[in-house]
C-alpha cells in the first residue's frame, strides 16, 4: 500500500516537474522579443538610387555622392548581399558586402574596403542587427574598435530607403542619405 | 523505464534548461548601459525636429527638456522631464532590452499623446553606447528610434522617425549635465 502510494506520488512529482519545465520554457520564449528572429528582409531587395535633394551629408567626413549613387540589395543565403555602385550603371559594383543580421562581427571581404572613405579591408569588420523587417542597424569596427553606426530603414510603402550614419565620437553629426526604389 | 532513471533524466534536463536560460538572460541583460546613466539636457541649437516633414506639424521642445537615466534593478529607467527642474518626471520608460513593454505612465509615453494602454515598446541594445527602440500603437509600428552616446560620454543623440517616412527625422541632441 505504502509502495503503491509512493509510486503514485513519484509519478505525480515527475508530471509536475515536466509541466514546470515546459511552462518555464514557454515563458522564457514568450516574453522575449527577438528582433533578430524576424528574418524577412525582402523589403530591402531591389535597386535604390540616391535622392540628392533629400540627402544631407552633415557628418563632416567630406563624402560627396554622384547623382547616380546606387545600392542593390539581393537576397542571400543568410541575409542580403549589398552591392554599392559609386555611379550607376557601371560594369561591376564598386564594392559588395554580405549582410548577415546575426549581431556577430564579420570581416570585410571586399578588396576595395567596406567604407566610402577607404581604409584597409583587413582592419574592417561589421555586425548587423535586424530590428524589424524594415530596419537594420550596422555597427562598423576598425581594428576592433567601434568606428561607425548606421541605420537602414525602408518606408512602409517600400518606395524609400534611408541610411543614417554617424561616427562613434560624434553621433550628433550624421550623413542622412535618402534613396528611391527603382524599377528593375 | 524505472522511475529513478526517468527522474534522473528529468533532473538532468532541468539542469540543462536552467543553464540555458541563465545564458539566455545573461546574453540579453544590459552588460553595460553605464554611458547612458545621468542627466541629459537638450541642446536646442543642434536639435532638428523634422519627423513630420519640412512643412509638417513638428514638435517643439522646451529649452530645458531633459532625460534622466537611472539604474533600475539590473536594467535602467528613463525619466522624461518636458521642462527641468520640476517635482516629478512627466513620464518614464523602463529600458529592458529585447522585451516588449507596456507603457506604464499615466500620461502617454509619446510627446504626441495618445492612450498609454495602447502603447508598447521594445529596446534593443547594439552595444553599451547604442540603443534602438520600436514603438507600437495598437500593435502597429508607430516609431523607430536610436539613442547613441558619444565615445567621450558627453553627448547623446536621439534620432526618431515614422515607419512611413524614414527620410524625415527628429534629431535631438543632448548634453551630459
Amino acid at each position: 500500500m505504502q509502495t503503491s502510494f509512493h509510486r503514485l506520488s513519484t509519478r505525480y512529482s515527475l508530471i509536475r516537474l515536466a509541466a514546470s519545465m515546459c511552462a518555464a520554457l514557454l515563458v522564457a520564449l514568450g516574453t522575449t522579443a527577438h528582433a533578430q528572429n524576424q528574418n524577412d528582409l525582402s523589403a530591402f531587395v531591389g535597386r535604390w538610387q540616391i535622392n540628392l535633394g533629400q540627402t544631407r551629408m552633415n557628418r563632416g567626413n567630406h563624402i560627396t555622392r554622384s547623382d547616380s549613387f546606387t545600392f542593390v540589395f539581393e537576397l542571400a543565403k543568410a541575409g542580403l548581399m549589398m552591392h554599392v555602385y559609386a555611379n550607376y550603371p557601371q560594369a561591376a559594383p564598386t564594392r559588395s558586402n554580405l549582410i548577415i543580421p546575426d549581431q556577430k562581427s564579420h570581416q570585410c571581404e571586399s578588396s576595395a574596403g567596406c567604407l566610402t572613405v577607404g581604409g584597409t579591408a583587413s582592419d574592417q569588420s561589421y555586425s548587423y542587427s535586424q530590428i524589424s523587417s524594415h530596419m537594420l542597424i550596422r555597427v562598423f569596427y576598425v581594428k576592433g574598435k567601434v568606428d561607425e553606426y548606421s541605420t537602414y530603414s525602408v518606408s512602409a510603402d517600400g518606395k524609400t530607403f534611408t541610411m543614417i550614419a554617424w561616427g562613434a565620437e560624434a553621433p550628433d553629426r550624421q550623413n542622412v542619405q535618402v534613396f528611391s526604389k527603382q524599377l528593375e | 523505464m524505472p522511475y529513478r532513471v526517468v527522474h534522473a533524466l528529468l533532473l538532468l534536463m532541468t539542469g540543462v534548461l536552467v543553464c540555458s536560460m541563465s545564458i539566455l538572460v545573461k546574453a540579453q541583460s544590459p552588460a553595460d548601459l553605464g554611458p547612458f546613466i545621468g542627466t541629459w539636457k537638450i541642446n536646442p541649437e543642434k536639435t532638428k525636429m523634422g519627423r513630420n516633414g519640412p512643412n509638417g506639424p513638428n514638435i517643439l521642445r522646451s529649452n530645458t527638456f531633459t532625460f534622466i537615466f537611472v539604474p533600475d534593478g539590473k536594467n535602467i529607467r528613463m525619466d522624461v522631464y518636458t521642462t527641468y527642474p520640476q517635482p516629478a518626471p512627466n513620464r518614464m520608460a523602463r529600458v529592458i532590452p529585447d522585451k516588449v513593454l507596456t507603457c506604464e505612465s499615466k500620461e502617454s509615453c509619446l510627446t504626441a499623446g495618445g492612450d498609454p494602454k495602447e502603447q508598447t515598446y521594445a529596446w534593443y541594445m547594439m552595444d553599451s553606447h547604442l540603443l534602438a527602440r520600436i514603438f507600437w500603437i495598437k500593435d502597429e509600428v508607430y516609431d523607430y528610434s536610436t539613442m547613441c552616446v558619444s565615445t567621450d560620454g558627453k553627448t547623446m543623440t536621439l534620432i526618431s522617425w515614422s515607419p512611413d517616412t524614414p527620410q524625415y527625422q527628429n534629431i535631438q541632441v543632448f548634453e551630459k549635465q
